[in-house]
């Protein structure tokens, strides 16, 4: 009995201590530690050993609190800020672009994640990457872009250039945003949606749109990828596709252009930036009130053209054809009527449907112009398929002339 | 012991024991030491009957108590800093990692063990009042045990919450909410448990004071007074049963027990008791022991944190939740009971928080606590693993914990999305992302 005691207390004694020594090892072999004596050989190689000799050993961290920024990345990736390297593997190679970024947002101040997003805190390869359970925003990989359509990462990081650069109305180097932003001018998106405290609340508001979690969205209705960003993308390319009962119109998108749109909508965060770090002087801001659309003179009574620059034509469509069934369509549609209602969404009388969205487009509109739009509209064809659903209602209105009136 | 020994030791000691009972002696004059009786028998001291769970339980208690203080030099108890502080102790701060994973794998051990300790008191009769043992008050003592599983409970949910992620601020809404269902006053305790009306910074500062201050201080407390109350019970419960025989002693030569009024004569006959089983001496027999016990638990809880990771999920959020979002494990019987007892009768629904988050552990907990006064089970069980005649009483009790461990496991292992039952080899649907 005392002696299997004794045999105990020294396998305890035996296990602690390797556990112990098990600890140290773990401790003394973290990966960041291979990398740096990797790194240091390569650079005495490629560069010699006086660069090689300026490499710092140990652990390096960038911390902005302005920014929010912890990040510990450049422990491995040492050489973004050593020109020479460019062609190396990563975690070594030098940063593309180096004196553009270097001038423009040096790493000593911006890190990495703020651009590339990824766990900063992380010293670990897989967890600073972000390529791990319960981390939200991993970092940008090719893979990742590829995804999405994309050919590299450049637009999947112009998500992250635009928290910053959101008022600037064009930014160097963001093709992506740019394309979107033009679509968004375009479009007029705040006739409908909030933007930045402008626009009307038809559709939801805009303004803090890539702040929004999963779960506030529905995504049985979204091919491929569920992901917020791709439930954006599937939305433009067709609204009533990912979201049934939407109002929105479908602008027959191109896969860039809703890739771009998406990508904007998802930079378009709640979290503030240091305003030391915004790009000055402001730009022309893309949600500020832009002055109502003017009719160029000699084309006053131009009925495509009141048609066009009043945004009749946004939720209408092209030659009054609407491409959804949520908005009606006027080409062919009767004079008389054409008129009617264009006169009492001006005065007000007429409430119902999207009268509010209409009332500040037409109030300047006077009788000649609306005379010329309504003209316009009913000598305009219509298609077969609209000319049938206009048989069907009227075949209808003559069923139940009461009923149908109430509904509409 | 050779010269240059002598020396060394001189410095430190101004005595050294010459046999065992001299060194058990030294242990009686040990604050620290004087815990433990100068003998105790081979039964008391056996891995068989106590499996020392009490004394694990204390190891681990002193386990968190250091790697706690240590884990307080980095900890900001701050909505703003909790999260990313840990972050650094996980990534940055030298062997932090180690620290945070033997903190938090010695506080679920400590549930585990306090917990099977309880079982193994309960099972062995060992919480009984015997007519042998008058001036014992074993019932107390099982009460005081009852307030320090309830204690270790509240200091390892209180923890919970430190990390400021996702999974602890979830967890957390689950246990106010279940206080909420109380009637009539459930609202003013969500509100003393959070400070508010919702989780943030009044809760944290709150449960951190509980969690590193006030609560373990009260264990502290409790624990000493537990331990004591063994000594002052007479040593573990399984001497009881253990017969004793009279034995007639030689009084020892040069007393006058005429003068001490003992007895008449200069040579009585002195009769002492004697337990029929083997006893040790504390150096080196129970000694060792402890020493085993404080080298495996020490082993195990360095194997756990060497090999496997302690969670730290996102930042804590009240914009999302995690999906689904479970208390910690040794509440999830409660959750699950909660769930149970949500019953939907056309359309209305009746929250089961009340009953199953309230009044079946309320229950439970107050059974535990007048158990030893209604049990009327014969002397002869005290100390004796699972006699024949606590048969009944037994057998209620292992199914009562064996229902509470089934639904612990399904809580824990088989609960999904939308508290769905998802078997192990069943793949969880596929979570949206944001990118």
């Amino acid at each position: 009995m005392k002696l299997r005691d004794e045999k105990l207390l020294v396998i305890g004694s035996v296990l602690v201590f390797v556990l112990t020594l098990g600890v140290l090892v773990k401790e003394q072999t973290v990966e960041w530690k291979k990398y740096q004596k990797q790194f240091i050989r390569l650079v005495n190689e490629k560069l010699g050993p006086k660069v090689a000799g300026s490499v710092e050993p140990g652990l390096h961290q960038i911390w902005n609190s302005r920014l929010g920024v912890t990040d510990r990345c450049q422990t491995c990736h040492l050489g973004i800020d050593i020109p020479g390297l460019e062609n190396e593997q990563q975690p070594f190679a030098t940063h593309p672009d180096l004196e553009f970024y270097k001038k423009t947002h040096p790493f000593k101040d911006f890190g990495c994640t703020t651009c590339h997003d990824g766990q900063g805190y992380a010293t670990r390869v897989k967890d600073a990457h972000g390529e791990v359970h319960h981390w939200l925003t991993p970092m940008y990989t090719t893979a990742m872009a590829r995804e999405y359509g994309f050919d590299d990462i450049g637009p999947m990081v112009q998500m992250k250039c635009n928290q910053c650069h959101r008022k600037d109305h064009q930014t160097e180097r963001m093709e992506a945003i740019n394309l979107a932003k033009n679509l968004v001018e375009k479009h007029n998106c705040t006739i409908c949606h909030i933007i930045g405290g402008q626009g009307r609340t038809v559709g939801p508001e805009l303004t803090h749109e890539g702040s929004k979690f999963p779960e506030e969205f529905m995504f049985d209705r979204v091919e491929g990828k569920q992901s917020i960003l791709n439930w954006h993308m599937e939305h433009f390319k067709n609204p009533q596709k990912v979201s049934k009962d939407s109002l929105m119109i479908n602008f027959r998108f191109s896969d860039e252009e809703a890739r771009g749109l998406a990508l904007l909508m998802m930079s378009w965060k709640k979290d503030s930036v240091a305003a030391g770090f915004l790009p000055s002087p402001y730009r022309s801001d893309l949600t500020k009130p832009r002055p109502a659309p003017t009719i160029p003179p000699g084309k006053e009574l131009d009925g495509p053209t009141i048609y066009r620059l009043k945004y009749c034509i946004t939720c209408h469509g092209e030659k009054g054809r609407s491409t959804t069934g949520v908005y009606p369509s006027l080409a062919g549609q009767t004079y008389y009527y054409l008129v009617n209602q264009l006169n009492d969404i001006k005065s007000g009388v007429r409430k119902w449907r999207n009268s509010n969205i209409m009332q500040p487009l037409v109030q300047d509109l006077t009788d000649e112009q609306i005379a010329a739009v309504s003209k316009y509209l009913s000598e305009l064809r219509r298609s077969g398929e609209q000319t049938a659903q206009a048989n069907q209602k009227t075949e209808k209105r003559n069923a139940s002339p009461e009923q149908t009136q109430k509904a509409e | 012991m050779s010269r240059s020994r002598k020396t060394s030791r001189s410095i430190f000691w101004s005595w050294s024991p010459a046999s065992g009972r001299e060194a058990t002696q030294a242990v009686g004059f040990n604050i620290l030491l004087h815990w433990f009786p100068a003998k105790i028998t081979d039964r008391s001291r056996s891995w068989g009957y106590s499996a020392w769970l009490g004394t694990i339980s204390l190891l681990l208690f002193a386990i968190l108590a250091i790697t706690g203080v240590i884990l307080m030099f980095v900890y900001v108890p701050s909505v703003e800093r909790a999260y990313h502080t840990i972050k650094d102790v996980e990534f940055v701060v030298s062997y932090g990692w180690f620290i945070r994973r033997m903190h938090r794998w010695a506080a679920h051990l400590m549930v585990a063990c306090v917990f099977l300790h309880m079982i193994r008191v309960f099972l062995t009769g060992a919480y009984k009042k015997s007519r042998k043992n008058i001036h014992g008050n074993r019932p107390l003592n099982w009460l005081i045990g009852l307030a320090l599983l309830l204690l270790t409970m509240l200091l390892s949910y209180t923890g919970y919450l430190l990390p400021w992620d996702q999974l602890a601020l979830w967890a957390i809404t689950i246990g106010a909410n279940i206080a909420r269902s109380v009637p009539v006053i459930g609202e003013q305790i969500r509100f003393l448990m959070q400070g508010g009306t919702i989780i943030d910074q009044n809760t944290l500062i709150i449960w951190y004071t509980l969690h590193i201050a006030v609560l373990p201080l009260i264990t502290t407390g409790l624990i000493a007074w537990h331990m004591w109350r063994i000594r002052k019970d007479g040593g573990l419960a399984a001497i009881e049963n253990i017969p004793v025989e009279e034995v007639k002693g030689d009084a020892i030569p040069g007393k006058t027990y005429t003068l001490m009024g003992i007895t008449q004569g200069v040579r009585p006959t002195v009769l002492y008791h004697r337990i029929k089983d083997k006893t040790g001496l504390f150096v080196p027999t129970t000694l060792h022991r402890i020493g085993i016990v404080l080298l495996f638990t020490t082993a195990v809880v360095m194997f756990l944190s060497l090999f496997f990771s302690v969670p730290l999920e996102e930042a804590a959020s009240l914009e999302w939740t995690p999906n689904p979002a479970k208390a910690p494990w040794y509440f999830l019987w409660l959750q699950e009971l909660v769930t149970i007892t949500t019953v939907r009768v056309r359309g209305i629904t009746l929250n089961g928080g009340f009953v199953g988050g309230v009044v079946i552990p309320g229950l439970l907990v107050l059974l535990a606590a007048v158990w030893p006064y209604l049990d009327r089970s014969p002397d002869s069980t005290v100390g004796v693993w699972l006699p024949r005649k606590r048969v009944i009483q037994n057998t209620v009790f292992l199914l009562i914990i064996i229902a509470i461990g089934v639904l612990i496991f399904i809580g824990s292992v088989l609960r999904g999305p939308n508290w769905g039952i998802y078997m192990p080899w069943e793949a969880w649907p596929h979570h949206p992302t944001m990118i």
